[in-house]
């Protein structure tokens, strides 16, 4: 360029490369599509596991994949059109997105099948899910995502019912009782091929817990031995509080009592639960006046602003003052960090907690115990309208876990079947023991019989867990998914809209915003007018379903 | 002699210019507005169904939710507070660089950066010097002898945090356009007031500044419109807690998160109008003051 054009020679160039550039956007200038490609050669891989055998062959034009599983032995076999190779997408978010890139080339390989991975932001796959469905672009086969969503999924009829894969899908009975009745059902039917176990449990600092300096201090400060573990909400509050601001580990440095999540848009929902339903839930199977947190089963009405749940609130309110400074800006990044960097005695979250402990950088490993969430001493009864003076502890699966569901357009994909078998191969035992034991920055807890220390004690030795601990902690995680019932989550649609309105309670009374009373009328409100908004009778036959109760 | 008609008076050619900017109004401006007000009187939840004509239904409940009630008085609030630390702050940043005989470059160099870095990356920034345990704030408050400062979660504290944040991301912008327009301003005027003997504060006064006020409404009014839209600070700092929900963060939620579409779009068009109807107002008195 002459200087007379006003432009330099380099800015000619990058004028030039923008100018192409947006060109290339513009038209959707992308690598070209691969040509077909025929698989030639046949590939055998077999994985053992725990004792179950899994047999994969993949061939010229037909996938076969043989599974046998203790009592089980399953052959599928597909025959795909010559020269395809069909793509399987898959929706997903961080971090179970890992484990599906990690075994991408893997099942491409085995399966002669090309994997699409779609990454998006945790919030965003709701929205783009149902847009998905809703614009009829059907784009995604498969989706990895939250437990929760199964109600909306399955009530709009977006996901396949799983009921007849589940005859032939050959881990089932390796699930945990409740992933496989709860977390995987709605409504009776299979609904979702689970990938993790997600519950909360407490974890604390045995190695503090057995001073005999501190438990003689603790007897003498609140006159009782100190729990191990703590049995009551009010039990986990007196040992939070005690160990609270100053130097237990002697490091010099001041240690603090509890860590939770509290923070406004994080998951402080799914802590306050915790707390509410050891007050206001009486335990048994759900009906109107037992085993229901959230709503009435025969009305709809909101139970958020019972005694029960005002009581939850109040014991809430009370253990963060047994915490940190800014604990109520935690979410489960600072709680995981603190506990493990061993500045907390007592942490309360999912059970990333256990591989999180052995971690290369845990300053905690093997000083941690774990114990299920605490209960309460009494618990209000609804039905007869008083305080009920027995000891009361409920389970709950939080979130549930990360599901798989096979989206209602794969019914009439021509390749069906290699999702199922696609599904099968991501889901083998082996996949998830790994992760599961041993690396928590994954996101996926032990799930199956076949991932606990009992079944397996050599590999969790091997991963770095010592047998005491692992032994505690998968024990209370068996123990939690064989309690005689648990809670889940809102699991009927409009979930996201409830679950919000209990996010901003919840954090409201963290910050004093609102007194307990105030956040569980505000809540009642909101709930309320959500439901009404939504159709009560909608609602109410959702919810009751969700329950399994006749609608 | 038969006449040859210029191509430009072709209807259909002026047409064709026309029609990329009506193709772009119509597919940026038109249609995502009439389809925000036609969500807007519906009942529409996605993943719930079809949407269920409702009428004014989803403004009326508008006025008896609390938590839009609050984000819209947060945000009043908020552009009120910020907007004019940021104006007063940047008027007198620029005054004293206008001043300034050496360093000019290097402190405007500085004063400029926070202008350049993302909203997210400030949120962030910002999260960390506010953090309660290792932040900047809450130590140096421990410096100093006084309780501890919990920004983030105190809702006492929690609205001055984030005026705090905008006024330190957006005073270089008014500093930026009010230092421009102070060199630029006629020198006659001021000599003569300086020939007159009118002292600083005089010159300033009556000169300077109605001089200056122009620009300063013009940065009034871009500063206002972009303030009202607060939500990325927020959204990364308290995500909306200890009384921090700004409505854009609200809508957002309703719409975005919740799904509610019609009821986020009823909300979205009145938090609109209300912009409109103040910046409308600030553009007549511009107007009127600019003689237009």
């Amino acid at each position: 360029m002459s200087k007379n054009s006003g432009l330099t020679r380099l800015e000619a160039v990058l004028a030039v490369l923008f100018i192409i550039a947006l060109i290339a956007a513009g038209v959707g200038w992308t690598r070209p599509a691969p040509a077909a490609e025929t698989v030639t050669q046949t590939v055998k891989e077999t994985v053992t596991v725990a004792g179950e055998t899994v047999t994969v062959t993949a061939a010229e034009k037909t996938v076969t994949q043989t599974v046998t599983a203790p009592g089980t032995t399953v052959t599928e076999t597909v025959t795909v059109g010559a020269g395809e190779k069909p793509k399987i997408t898959i929706l997903t978010s961080a971090p179970l997105s890992r484990y599906v890139r990690f075994y991408e080339k893997d099942a491409e390989r085995v399966l002669g099948i090309e994997v699409e991975v779609v990454e998006v932001p945790y919030g965003e796959m709701f929205e783009k899910i149902s847009t998905d469905i809703i614009t009829g672009a059907n784009r995604f086969d498969l989706f990895l995502g939250p437990g929760d969503f199964i109600g909306t999924l399955a009530s709009q009829g977006w996901i396949m019912n799983l009921d007849e894969f589940m005859t032939t899908y050959p881990f089932l009975e390796d699930y945990l009782p409740w992933i496989r009745e709860k977390v995987m059902k709605w409504a009776g039917s299979y609904y979702a091929l689970d990938f993790d176990g997600d519950a909360h449990t407490i974890f604390y600092r045995k190695d503090i817990w057995t001073n005999p300096e501190y438990r003689q201090k603790f007897k003498e400060e609140y006159g009782y031995e100190m729990p191990s573990p703590p049995k009551t909400i009010d039990e986990l509050i007196d040992v939070a509080c005690f160990f609270n601001g100053w130097d237990w580990d002697g490091d010099g440095e001041i240690n603090y009592g509890i860590g939770l999540s509290a923070k406004r848009g994080a998951q402080s929902a799914w802590t306050i639960i915790d707390f509410a339903a050891q007050y206001a839930v009486k335990p048994g199977p759900p009906s109107k006046y037992t085993g229901v947190l959230y709503f009435d089963p025969e009305t709809m009405e909101p139970l958020v602003n019972t005694p029960g749940w005002i009581e939850g609130f109040k014991k809430f309110k009370e253990i963060l003052e047994c915490g940190p400074p800014g604990i109520t800006d935690f979410d489960v990044s600072d709680v995981r960090a603190r506990f493990m960097a061993g500045e907390l005695a007592i942490g309360l979250d999912w059970t990333d907690s256990g591989p999180l402990s052995i971690a290369p950088d845990s300053k905690v490993k093997g000083k941690v115990a774990w114990a299920k969430i605490p209960g309460a001493p009494r618990y209000w009864d609804r039905e007869k309208g008083q305080w009920v003076e027995e000891y009361n502890q409920i389970g709950i699966l939080n979130f549930g876990g990360w599901v798989w569901y096979v989206m209602k357009s794969v019914e009439e994909k021509p390749y069906k079947d290699l999702v199922f078998i696609y599904l099968i191969f991501m889901t083998t035992p082996d996949k998830a023991a790994e992760m599961a034991v041993a690396h928590g920055e994954t996101g996926v807890n032990i799930f199956r019989f076949s991932h606990l220390y009992e079944r397996i004690p050599d590999y969790w030795i091997e991963q770095g867990w010592d047998p005491e601990s692992a032994a505690n902690y998968s024990a209370v995680i068996n123990e939690l998914y064989n309690s005689p019932y648990v809670l889940t989550d809102i699991r009927i649609p409009g979930f996201e809209r409830y679950w919000d309105a209990l996010d901003l309670a919840t954090a409201n009374v963290a910050t004093g915003v609102w007194t307990p009373e105030q956040a569980a009328e505000e809540l009642y409100k909101a709930w309320k007018q959500i439901t009404e908004e939504l159709g009560v009778e909608e609602q109410l036959k959702w919810y009751r379903q969700d329950l399994g109760l006749p609608t | 002699m038969k006449r040859v008609r210029d191509w430009r008076e072709d209807p259909k050619v002026k047409f064709g210019f026309l029609a990329p900017a009506i193709i772009y109004l119509l597919a940026l401006l038109i249609f995502p507005a009439a389809f925000n007000i036609y969500s807007s009187l519906h009942r529409w939840y996605m993943g719930g169904g079809e949407p269920v004509f409702i009428g004014a239904a989803n403004y009326l409940r508008l006025f008896s939710d609390s938590r839009f009630i609050n984000g819209l008085s947060f945000t009043l609030r908020f552009v009120v507070t910020a907007v004019l630390l940021e104006i007063v702050l940047g008027l007198l940043l620029a005054l004293s660089l206008n001043i300034l005989n050496r360093g000019k470059r290097l402190i405007m160099t500085f004063l400029l950066l926070p202008l350049i870095m993302a909203p997210i990356a400030v949120g962030y920034m910002w999260r960390i010097i506010y953090h309660a345990d290792y932040g900047l704030v809450p130590a140096v408050s421990k410096l100093f002898g006084i309780p501890r400062l919990y920004v983030l979660s105190d809702p006492r504290l929690s609205f001055w945090g984030m005026v705090v944040i905008d006024v330190w991301q957006w005073t270089p912008f008014v500093l930026l356009v009010l230092y421009a327009a102070l060199v630029s301003l006629p020198r006659d005027p001021l000599e003569a007031a300086l020939v007159d003997g009118a002292s600083p504060i005089q010159r300033f006064r009556y000169v300077t500044l109605p001089l200056l006020t122009p620009i300063i409404l013009i940065v009034l009014f871009l500063r206002l419109v972009e303030a009202f839209k607060v939500f990325d600070i927020i959204y990364i700092t308290t995500g909306g807690g200890a009384l921090t929900e700004s409505l854009s963060l609200y809508i957002y939620l309703v719409g975005l998160k919740q799904f509610d579409i019609g009821y986020g779009g009823a909300a979205a068009w009145i938090f609109f109008l209300i912009v409109l109807m103040i910046v409308t107002v600030m553009m007549m008195r511009l107007r009127r003051y600019m003689g237009l």
